[in-house]
């Protein structure tokens, strides 16, 4: 996960992430310029990788099950199979 | 002969398809990116809202958008930034109506080294001497024009200078207009520079910077004004097993101002942050205090343009409709404030924890003024009647002054009960001085609230869910009372549809007791999302980091189109 927060909150990360127990690496971007980089307008967006690094899937704004998509979707990428274009 | 031909056309073909290789090499490395974005209005007349046909005046349209494009070759990248405001979304500064091309840059990637030239973001530690930023939602934008070069000689010591002038909605940069910034930064991180403390569990960080505007005197101005102003800090993070401790601090000479009403006080800013966190407990501290802290790259500017530096607020972001109602607008003059947050989940299968756990937050922040004391002190000083002493005011460093600009204390709670069902519960209590944040001229105008919010998802299946929120202010001051709720019915990962309604049932005027109710939908396809809405929007003021800017109450249709590639 990368989050957003800038500078001012970076401090905050931390104590937040660990004291929700979020098992997951957190990243920072504290000037913004990754965020920029990659185009994002809306938070979150969601890019999903290969194992070269490419970007295979994205995804801007979130509802209710899509971490259960994004999971079919990985194990289509590991079978070779093509991910749906919608 | 014939073979010579064919060796001819066979070389040239060779030529011919080594450049087409070259190009084609080139073409693959290179990328193109981009993005836009278009929120477009159509405003409606509304009785109960006192808007009306001649209101509108013809002015039914309103858009906001931009469209980005980065172009990226190996090292070299280059991008610009189209914008519109045609005219600018209700709300939003009247200045920003125009198009063009306000954000333009290339930038090379080295090694050690980075050069930018054109507009560019930049920021030194937390921001306190300077930052650069974009945010959209405010229509602001401070960024540098000019040049920027990263230094980064051995891995962990990074320096950094920037040169430049700031945007200024469209306004062209001419001499003898706003000022020209200059900055330098300088930050060691001794884990990574010092080979024996890479696996250290001793954390140590320094960081240093310098920043100096110049801007030409004013000739028809009563006062003699300082030419160069300069700004600088220092900030050091320790980190001790699961402790952090960040401070910053940045001291400003003189800089007299429309912000300051031209006095000649230097100007100090501090901020100090501890945290603790282990598995399950975060704890964070926070104590902040700003004096005379405004600094512009033209002192003439009142608006939301040319910071040079960037105030950041101790105060927590709310985001439920009815808690976000009155936000922090930061006191560049002069506030002390401090914040306590800890977050802390009980585990999964305990008694309270249940099976997947539960999570608690509480926190607590406070504003209040400085104390401020006449610089001559035989003299006696009304309160905000600094203004008459050339020095301003003396100020005691860690007194509390009145009035209380902001209190918020907030507890939330997080559950999940079965695999289908989650809520979320949280209770707030506000004190907000109207007076000092949205700059109303009357006095006395403190608010006093009571917030209750219930949050709850119910997922029908793994792809469609409701989410159903019911939330309470209560006060007696202002528009008196409110409830507010939401119903959103999602589809993922396409579709949403939503109903909200803030209704102000206890607001002392009866022609106020207004509901302001919202329709909305929407489709994501991957990264492009289309929403729609109808409905009213409230009065209020929306602030993003203590930067705010005013919302009038208005009715009619948004479209939102967003996307990138």
């Amino acid at each position: 996960m990368l989050s957003i927060d800038d500078a001012r909150s970076m401090q905050k990360v931390l104590p937040y992430v660990r004291g929700h127990d979020w098992q997951m690496e957190v990243l920072l971007d504290p000037n913004g310029d990754f965020k920029r980089a990659m185009n994002v307008n809306l938070i979150p967006h969601t890019f999903l990788l290969d194992g070269t690094g490419k970007v295979v899937y994205q995804h801007t704004s979130y509802y209710e099950g899509l971490e259960d998509q994004l999971y079919e979707i990985i194990k289509k990428i590991a079978a070779g199979e093509k991910i749906p274009t919608h | 002969m014939m073979k010579k031909v064919t060796f001819v056309l066979f070389a040239l073909l060779l030529t011919v398809t080594g450049a087409n290789a070259q190009f084609s090499e080139t073409m693959k490395r290179s990328e193109v990116h981009g993005s836009f974005e278009f929120d477009g209005y159509y405003y409606l007349p509304d009785n109960t809202l006192g808007i009306t046909d001649s209101s509108i005046n013809g002015g039914n349209f309103a858009f906001n958008g931009f469209g980005n494009i980065i172009y990226t070759l190996g090292r070299f990248s280059a991008g610009l930034s189209y914008q519109a405001y045609l005219p600018p979304i209700s709300g939003y500064d009247s200045q920003l109506e125009g198009q063009g091309i306000p954000y333009m840059w290339a930038k090379y990637t080295g090694e050690k080294f980075t050069f930018t030239v054109g507009n560019f973001y930049e920021q030194f530690g937390i921001g306190l001497t300077l930052r650069a930023y974009e945010e959209w939602t405010l229509g602001y934008d401070n960024s540098i024009n000019g040049a920027r070069v990263t230094y980064e000689p051995v891995k962990g010591l990074m320096l950094k200078g920037v040169y430049g002038v700031q945007r200024y909605y469209w306004e062209k940069w001419k001499p003898n207009t706003r000022g020209i910034v200059k900055g330098f930064d300088a930050e060691v991180d001794f884990n990574q520079v010092i080979k024996s403390m890479e696996n250290s569990k001793f954390k140590l960080s320094i960081g240093g910077s310098a920043v100096s505007k110049y801007q030409a005197e004013d000739p028809s101005s009563k006062y003699k004004l300082p030419r160069n102003v300069s700004n600088v800090g220092g900030r050091i993070n320790m980190g001790i097993g699961n402790f952090i401790v960040y401070s910053e601090y940045a001291w400003k000479v003189n800089d007299p101002s429309a912000v300051n009403n031209y006095i000649y006080k230097d100007g100090e800013a501090l901020v100090v942050t501890l945290s603790y966190s282990t598995k399950g407990f975060g704890f964070f501290g926070m104590f902040k205090r700003l004096d005379n802290m405004s600094y512009r790259s033209d002192r003439e500017v009142t608006s939301n343009a040319l910071d040079i530096n960037f105030l950041p607020p101790n105060t927590e972001i709310h985001n439920y409709m009815l808690t976000a109602m009155y936000p922090y607008s930061t006191q560049p003059n002069g506030e002390i404030g401090f914040q306590l947050q800890l977050n802390y989940k009980i585990p999964r299968k305990s008694k309270l924890g249940g099976k997947y756990g539960m999570g608690i937050s509480v926190n607590y922040s406070q504003v209040n003024n400085i104390v401020r004391n006449p610089p001559n002190d035989s003299t006696p000083v009304g309160e905000l009647k600094w203004e008459k002493y050339t020095m301003g005011w003396s100020s005691p460093f860690f007194k509390f002054g009145k009035p209380v600009f902001w209190q918020d204390f907030n507890i939330r709670i997080n559950k999940k009960f079965s695999k289908k069902f989650k809520a979320t519960f949280m209770y707030m209590y506000q004190t907000y001085d109207k007076w000092v944040n949205q700059q109303h001229v009357e006095r006395d105008t403190m608010v006093y609230a009571n917030i209750g919010v219930v949050d709850m998802t119910y997922k029908f299946t793994s792809k469609s869910a409701l989410r159903w929120e019911l939330q309470g202010f209560w006060s007696q001051q202002e528009y008196g009372s409110w409830a507010a709720m939401l119903l959103e019915y999602t589809i993922s990962p396409h579709w949403f549809f939503s109903f909200t309604d803030q209704f102000n049932y206890s607001n002392p005027a009866t022609h106020e007791k207004i509901h302001y109710y919202n329709f909305s939908f929407g489709y994501t396809l991957r990264t492009t999302r289309i929403a729609f809405t109808y409905g009213r929007q409230r009065e209020g003021i929306v602030c993003v980091g203590g930067v705010c800017r005013p919302v009038p109450a208005s009715d009619g249709f948004t479209l939102t189109i967003t996307s990138s590639f």
